[in-house]
């Protein structure tokens, strides 16, 4: 699969488990570098793991929180469906305008209809998964923590991790309140 | 009793760790025990992007928001309700709460329970609206409906050994595999994932494991 991103060392992380990659800081159209992978500027599915607070494309592009649902309708082929567990909110007192302050985003609904797309959007009902998923854990099928680089730290070392997390750090934070993980 | 080390919400830009109460097998806002529960000593607990979301100011979390979804722990005290789990169990808690008795429940769509959250449907640990449930980026967290919502791990050493993996069953592994299945990934398909972070990463080592072509 192709994972777009505007941080190059989530990028570069995203690299070394063999995911193809597209840069979204540069100025070439993101159908573009899609044809350029995969030979058309088109995919059978599209996962928006962004969410409300997404910025445009472009250096120094600002917030715009619509961007990657109308970037992910516009690649998705006709009649396919487009996966929405990135978060989107009901109130947001940092919005950048009136409407999003109340999660109501400019999205391009009229060409999301007129490709016959679906939407899945809400929190993962997490049961429905969670069984198989530690099965392919157990069993070796499956590198998870590798391929989020998973970090321990302490539970007092907290306040760090949130700042570095913030600040775009290619890791996934593992608190380890007693010390118990090796 | 013992004390109970929690991260806690400050304002914008900062959270610190608070000496909070020990949990209780009780529902503070019901008035009543909660013998369905039972109290983890919490063995992993990540940070998340939502989280992020709070604690950028980009919520009405409120001061003092204890926070913490994602957990993994050992038992250590079970209500008087609970059938199958067992002190002692290693399991990983869903960041959804869900009671397992109201219709969505019993539809499978335990993100949205009716029965968790006043406010809404739908209930997380830690999570500003989300029914005020304690946060588990702590020491030790109550986890309600004990028997519905914790997954045991089958063997103690075994989970330790691979906890690093395990502990991102309660939220990012299955999110980012639930965004490939409802997306339709599957064998030779063609996948963009717009986003490189853990949920994003989640998604394609998913997409992976579907047998994606792209
Ligand atoms: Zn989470
Ligand atoms: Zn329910």
């Amino acid at each position: 699969m192709i994972v777009g991103d505007i941080n190059p060392e989530r990028l570069a992380q995203a690299k070394s488990f063999g995911c193809e990659t597209v840069d979204l800081r540069t100025k070439a159209e993101l159908p573009d570098m899609i044809a350029q992978i995969v030979g058309e500027p088109v995919v059978d599915a599209a996962i928006d793991c962004v969410g409300f607070e997404a910025h445009g494309h472009g250096k120094g592009a600002g917030e715009a929180p619509a961007t990657v649902l109308n970037d992910v309708m516009s690649i998705t082929r006709v009649a396919g469906r487009v996966g929405i567990p990135g978060l989107y909110v009901t109130g947001d007192p940092g919005g950048v305008d009136e409407s999003a302050k109340v999660g109501r985003l400019g999205v391009n609904l009229g060409l999301g209809w007129a490709k016959s797309l679906s939407f899945t959007t809400g929190q993962t009902p997490v049961m429905r998964y969670h069984r198989q998923l530690m099965m392919a854990i157990l069993n070796d099928k499956v590198q998870i923590a590798k391929a989020v680089n998973a970090t321990v730290i302490p539970l007092d070392k907290a306040p760090q991790g949130y700042q570095d997390f913030d600040k775009g750090a290619a890791k996934k934070f593992i608190l380890d309140p007693h010390g118990l993980i090796k | 009793m013992a004390g109970n080390k929690c991260v806690v919400y400050v304002e914008p830009g900062k959270v610190k760790i608070e000496s909070i109460a020990y949990p209780k097998l009780e529902l503070k806002e019901q008035h009543r025990k909660c013998e369905h529960g039972v109290i983890l000593r919490v063995i992993a607990t990540n940070i998340c992007g939502s989280d992020q979301h709070m604690v950028r100011g980009r919520t009405t979390a409120p001061q003092g928001q204890t926070l913490g979804h994602e957990i993994t722990g050992e038992v250590i005290e079970t209500g008087r309700d609970v059938e199958f789990i067992k002190v002692g169990d290693i399991v990983s808690v869903p960041f959804n709460i869900a009671c397992g008795r109201c219709r969505m429940c019993k539809t499978g769509n335990t993100g949205v329970c009716l029965n968790v959250n006043p406010a809404r449907p739908g209930a997380a640990y830690g999570y500003v609206d989300m029914g005020g449930w304690v946060g588990g980026q702590a020491e030790y967290v109550m986890v309600p409906y004990a028997d519905w919502n914790l997954l045991k791990f089958p063997d103690k050493a075994q989970a330790m050994e691979k906890i690093k993996d395990l502990t991102m069953l309660s939220d990012i592994f299955p999110t980012g595999y639930h965004g490939a299945i409802s997306a339709g990934v599957t064998t030779g398909s063609t996948v963009y994932v717009a986003g490189a972070g853990p949920v994003g990463l989640a998604c394609a080592a998913s997409c992976q494991l579907l047998g994606r072509r792209w």
